[in-house]
């Protein structure tokens, strides 16, 4: 996942072309190489990183022990960088070194722009780079907003049922949203919940697909149903999580619709979610009234 | 082997169950897509079972359920949820419902319960 946001970024600075990127995700590197893991994590220097290099071709004797020899690395350190070699923030950076597009300075202060430009703290930068879905969320949705693990379970069954590999963006608010296509989910009860996911048909044919198990070339009727029925089962499992909290919600037919506006005298919480390159935004008003027009 | 009437207003809920149920050797004798549809096909295909959704537009699957029953004291109807619906679930329980599916669907738990009811 964090492959996803800094080749974007590296896409947007030209310090990448765009068949670089794609040749590196279509790639899949098995694993890191401890000195690269070690620069990533801090534990070594570039400059030391190097000279075990440079030492390991002379000697047959591997990396960690000859770092552990030489005093730069503990032998349980060594361990632990071993256990990070399938992380995939770490697969992608080996890639970029693989295939000649950046060294390991270069990347680090690469990855060091990206943190300043996206206004990323230390642990948010952590969030991204562990690949773990519950610790991205919270980077990108404010936990503080009405329903947010609604929202976040939403995007949980899109990894589940939909595609691992998705790329979230900052939530916004607007009281008034256009959209091409939509398949939405009005949940009634102790509050009232409407959950939606619009976009163009390309974007939604991303979730369509996967979903029903069934390549469709366009946004029928059949294809939206899938759509509709990924809410249906995604609500489902969140009514079911929240009925513990005595909050008893009742799920309305799902349904579909193209061209128009949602409005809402509330906030209509919108959270952008990037699937094989194509946007999809998750709608959500909590407790006001909907009209789409 | 079953012969199972399927009634979900999803086509593609419908696709996913009547593919579970016919590569597990059962016999998927009809579909419906509304809880009016699904009456009218009972009483033409009488199945040995009936898989019923409860959420549906025209008439819901638990008005279903107690329109078959009416017809059939002893049809066996598997209600479908989405998890989560467990008030519409102690309605159908009433109405004589002989088991619960839940959606997300899972096909060693359909089969079970479709062995354990036929």
């Amino acid at each position: 996942m964090f492959g996803l946001y800094f080749g974007e970024y590296l896409l947007e600075k030209n310090k990448i072309s765009h068949s670089q990127l794609e040749a590196i995700m279509k790639e899949h590197t098995s694993r890191a190489k401890l000195g690269v893991i070690a620069v990533a994590e801090k534990l070594l220097t570039p400059k030391q990183a190097e000279e075990l290099n440079e030492l390991q071709k002379k000697k047959d004797s591997r990396f960690g022990d000859i770092a552990i020899e030489k005093g730069y690395l503990l032998a349980e350190e060594v361990n632990y960088l071993l256990t990070l070699q399938g992380n995939p923030y770490l697969k992608f950076i080996q890639s970029l070194i693989d295939m000649n597009i950046m060294n390991l300075n270069e990347i680090e202060e690469c990855i060091e722009e990206f943190k300043k430009d996206y206004g990323l703290t230390d642990l948010e930068l952590n969030a991204l780079k562990s690949g773990d879905i519950d610790q991205i969320i919270p980077v990108f949705i404010d936990s503080n907003i009405p329903f947010a693990d609604c929202i976040a379970l939403v995007i949980r069954n899109i990894i589940r049922f939909i595609n691992n590999n998705i790329m979230l963006k900052k939530y916004y608010t607007v009281k008034k949203y256009t959209f091409p296509s939509v398949a939405y989910q009005q949940l009634v009860g102790s509050h009232d919940l409407f959950v939606g996911l619009a976009g163009e048909d390309e974007a939604l044919i991303n979730i369509a697909s996967p979903f029903a198990k069934e390549e469709f070339k366009v946004m029928n009727e059949e294809a939206f149903d899938s759509v509709c029925e990924f809410l249906n089962v995604s609500n489902g499992l969140y009514a079911s999580k929240i009925i513990t909290d005595d909050i008893h919600i009742d799920m309305t037919p799902p349904q579909f619709d193209k061209n128009k506006t949602i409005k809402s005298d509330g906030d209509i919480y919108v959270i952008p979610i990037i699937i094989n390159g194509k946007q999809t935004d998750l709608l959500v008003v909590v407790d006001k009234k909907v009209e789409i027009c | 082997m079953a012969k199972i009437l399927i009634v979900d207003d999803s086509i593609t809920s419908r696709k996913i169950l009547k593919n579970i149920l016919i590569e597990n050797g059962h016999e998927v004798i009809g579909e419906a897509i509304n809880g009016k549809d699904a009456v009218s096909k009972f009483k033409e295909l009488q199945p040995d079972i009936t898989t019923m959704d409860i959420t549906m537009p025209v008439m819901d699957g638990l008005e279903a359920l107690r329109e078959i029953r009416e017809i059939d004291k002893d049809a066996k109807v598997i209600m479908v949820t989405a998890a989560g619906q467990k008030s519409k679930m102690v309605d159908a329980l009433k109405y004589g419902a002989a088991e619960f599916l839940t959606k997300p669907f899972e096909a060693e738990q359909i089969i079970e319960i479709i062995n354990r009811v036929h």
